[in-house]
């Protein structure tokens, strides 16, 4: 009998606490739910320089894609082994991450034709372990200016390293721009296509504003090509419009402007103000100091 | 007839006293407000403005109100002191000092809950390091500043004839006070070349202190009026609240004179005279200030633009009309009723009124401040709950009674330490009335 209510409240004791408990334990298991988690992985190379790779880490959340931030991705070149390990990125508050080519590769860089890039996520507490891979070609994207009888026109051209040599790739689709403020400005058509020579001509024939020499920056890019990634190639030249600063409204002397551009009648008029009190309050002071000259001379006098 | 003399009694009352149990008390109960502003302030320094209820719309609340009433007080100084001084008002001298010491207190409170205000202290460089001509902020830091260094010289000035008379008549003169007091007054011997330099360094403070007290008060309106916000898109915003500043320093005037006096015995000195004309005063500032409220919200009111009327119906029926309407009344209304009658200008009525006063200048502020806030022209979308509201946490609550508190302990101070009538002033008067009852 004593057995028996011993083990009706040790059930009881338990099934009580199996009751607060699991929705506590269901909670952590939540809350411990890996998801699969999305890397999207890029290649680009600017003006034949250093190349760099992009990450960008998302997961799937009631049907809509939210970026995954603070994750260590860690990126390898041809082999995934500590020998072919560049280095990592950590994602931002975007889930994106940047990556420039380490010098120590340099040598595998110059000697290869085709190269392997590895973007590996492993041991995350936030998403599952998880992988990409891109295969990248060597290539070289050079834009040059030209002006022939007034006629201003860029000229493309896009060549790939094969066995150490450069060969002009013909049918790439490629677009012409011009920097601006906030982007690029497309020019002429919509897309270009490279010919058999591997080169493509744009003519440029708009009347655009530059900087103070009449500067601007051409370009052109080969944007999430399959085989060779992103390239973009780019030469400043003036054919842009000069544009004079001397009227800039910002340089102007005005309520809005820096400390240092202060409207004059506002440096004048109330700096007079406080010259004009302080001026009385520095005389208090000094009068402060005559009453005690007073002192002391009447000190020697006695 | 008799002739007026200070006898040594009188004296006596005049120099500065121990404090008493009842002084203690007041000491321990200011010093612990002053504590938990502390604490206040310590958590706000180690959490940010995030313990405050201050968010994105409602950016300046207490401490701001708390600030623009600490400017408006503190123009007690030039009224008393100056104003009355350069108008030959002869029954303010005993009043002077207290005014002044009101002033200085204000002021440098004033500054602290500024430094308050912006979260992390060291910001208060950037004013000096970034600052912008063109910003009614930068105009608000040079004239308080300045304010307050005339403030102290006024103070100073008169107070070096009365160290002289008590460093004379001390009966121990090797204490802590004589000490302090040869300090600052040590060279101070009564010689009439002293006396002439004096009177003429407090005619130009008197002078100089009043436009920057104009300065002070119509600048701190101009950090409301020169942003284009419901409420604040006034022309008459600086004449409104020098106007409301004179008001409450004599509110604050009344009510320190009643404390002082009833505390020190100085019922010879602070007279039913004294505290009939400030009544007078009083009742016409309140009427100047009824004046100003009425073109405030009487002619915005008259045409309800959407986003006045917002704001104006909030103040007047919306959940700001429990303070507006009292504010008017204890602040304004009641104080004209009741001083108008000779029996309402006694010392323990005007007392009272002067209370109302000042707590209703201060809940004036409040209402100048944060309903406009709470009321932007554009719209308030996608923002969290508690950005439409303002309610005031305790740490801020705190920081405030506590800066209060802080320029109450700082007064008491004063007066424990130097003498809160002008002795010398006192005695100019006396001998001048001696002088009329001889010719008589």
């Amino acid at each position: 009998m004593k057995h028996f209510l011993l083990n009706r409240s040790l059930l009881f004791s338990i099934g009580i606490s199996g009751c607060l408990l699991i929705p506590g334990v269901v909670r952590s298991q939540d809350d411990t739910i890996k998801l699969q988690p999305r890397i999207e992985l890029n290649y680009f190379l600017v003006n034949d320089e250093l190349p760099y790779l992009t990450t960008r880490v998302r997961i799937k959340k009631d049907n809509r894609w939210e970026p995954v931030k603070w994750v260590i991705v860690n990126l390898f070149l041809n082999e995934e082994t500590k020998l072919g390990m560049m280095g990592n990125v950590t994602t931002d508050p975007k889930g994106e991450g940047k990556y420039i080519l380490p010098s120590k590769f340099k040598l595998a860089w110059d000697s290869l034709d085709q190269y392997t890039f590895i973007a590996r996520i492993k041991g995350d507490d936030k998403v599952t372990d998880a992988k990409k891979i891109i295969n990248i070609k060597r290539s070289s994207l050079q834009v040059e200016t030209k002006v022939e009888d007034s006629a201003r026109s860029i000229n493309i051209t896009f060549k790939e390293r094969q066995k150490e040599k450069w060969i002009p790739i013909p049918e790439i689709e490629l677009k012409a721009f011009i920097y601006r403020n906030f982007g690029k400005l497309s020019i002429g058509e919509d897309a270009y296509t490279t010919d058999e020579a591997g080169t493509a001509k744009v003519e440029f024939m708009i009347t655009i504003p530059g900087d103070e020499k009449g500067n601007i920056q051409v370009g052109a890019a080969i944007e999430d090509h399959e085989d060779y990634g992103n390239l973009t190639a780019t030469r400043t030249v003036a054919w842009g419009l000069a544009l004079s600063r001397t009227d800039n409204f910002w340089d102007k002397r005005t309520l809005w402007s820096t400390r240092e551009r202060t409207p004059l009648w506002l440096l004048i008029f109330p700096n007079l103000m406080i010259l004009l009190v302080w001026g009385v309050i520095i005389y208090l002071v000094i009068m402060i100091f005559a009453l005690k000259r007073i002192h002391r001379n009447s000190l020697k006098n006695s | 007839m008799e002739k007026a003399t200070l006898q040594d009694k009188d004296f006596e009352k005049l120099t500065p006293q121990p404090f008493g149990k009842l002084g203690m008390w007041w000491i321990a109960i200011l010093l612990v407000f002053c504590a938990a502003g502390l604490v206040g302030y310590i958590r706000q320094l180690k959490y940010g403005l995030s313990v405050t209820g201050l968010r994105d719309y409602a950016s300046w609340g207490i401490y701001i109100s708390n600030f623009v009433f600490f400017v408006a007080i503190s123009l007690v100084g030039s009224l008393i002191t100056a104003i009355l001084r350069l108008t030959k008002a002869t029954w303010s001298t005993p009043l002077t000092r207290i005014a002044e010491i009101i002033s200085v207190s204000a002021i440098l409170f004033a500054s602290v809950i500024i430094v308050v205000d912006m979260g992390r202290p060291d910001r208060f460089l950037n004013l000096f390091i970034y600052g912008r001509l063109q910003s009614p902020i930068l105009w608000d830091v040079i004239v308080i500043s300045t304010y307050l260094v005339l403030s102290l010289l006024l103070l100073y000035f008169p107070l070096l004839p009365d160290l002289g008379i008590l460093m004379k008549r001390a009966k121990d003169k090797d204490s802590r006070l004589m000490k302090f007091y040869r300090l600052l007054g040590k060279f101070w011997i009564n010689s009439p070349e002293q006396i002439r330099i004096k009177e003429r360094s407090v005619n130009m403070l008197s002078v100089t202190i009043i436009p920057v007290a104009l300065a002070i008060h119509t600048i701190t309106s101009w950090l409301f009026a020169t942003t284009y916000r419901p409420g604040w898109d006034s022309t008459n915003f600086g004449a409104y609240f020098v106007s409301g500043a004179f008001l409450v320093g004599a509110g604050g005037m009344v009510v320190a004179m009643y404390a002082v006096r009833k505390a020190y015995h100085l019922e010879s000195f602070i007279t039913e005279k004294h505290f009939n004309q400030m009544g007078k005063l009083l009742v016409m500032l309140s009427l100047l200030y009824l004046y100003f409220n009425i073109n405030e919200y009487l002619v915005p009111a008259f045409k309800m633009k959407k986003y006045e009327a917002d704001h104006l119906l909030d103040l007047f029926t919306g959940k700001f009309s429990l303070i507006f309407w009292p504010v008017i009344l204890i602040a304004m209304v009641i104080p004209v009723i009741v001083l108008l009658f000779p029996a309402g200008r006694k010392p323990l009525p005007m007392f009272l009124v002067g209370i109302s006063v000042v707590v209703g200048a201060w809940f004036k502020r409040f209402l100048i401040v944060t309903p406009t806030l709470l009321h932007p022209f554009l719209p308030m979308a996608d923002v969290p709950d508690s950005y439409k509201h303002y309610f005031p946490t305790w740490e801020e609550c705190a920081i405030t009674i506590g800066s209060l508190a802080g320029a109450m302990l700082l007064i008491t101070l004063f007066i424990r330490v130097f003498p809160i009538i002008p002795i010398d002033e006192v005695l100019i008067s006396l001998h001048k009335e001696n002088e009329t009852l001889s010719a008589e």
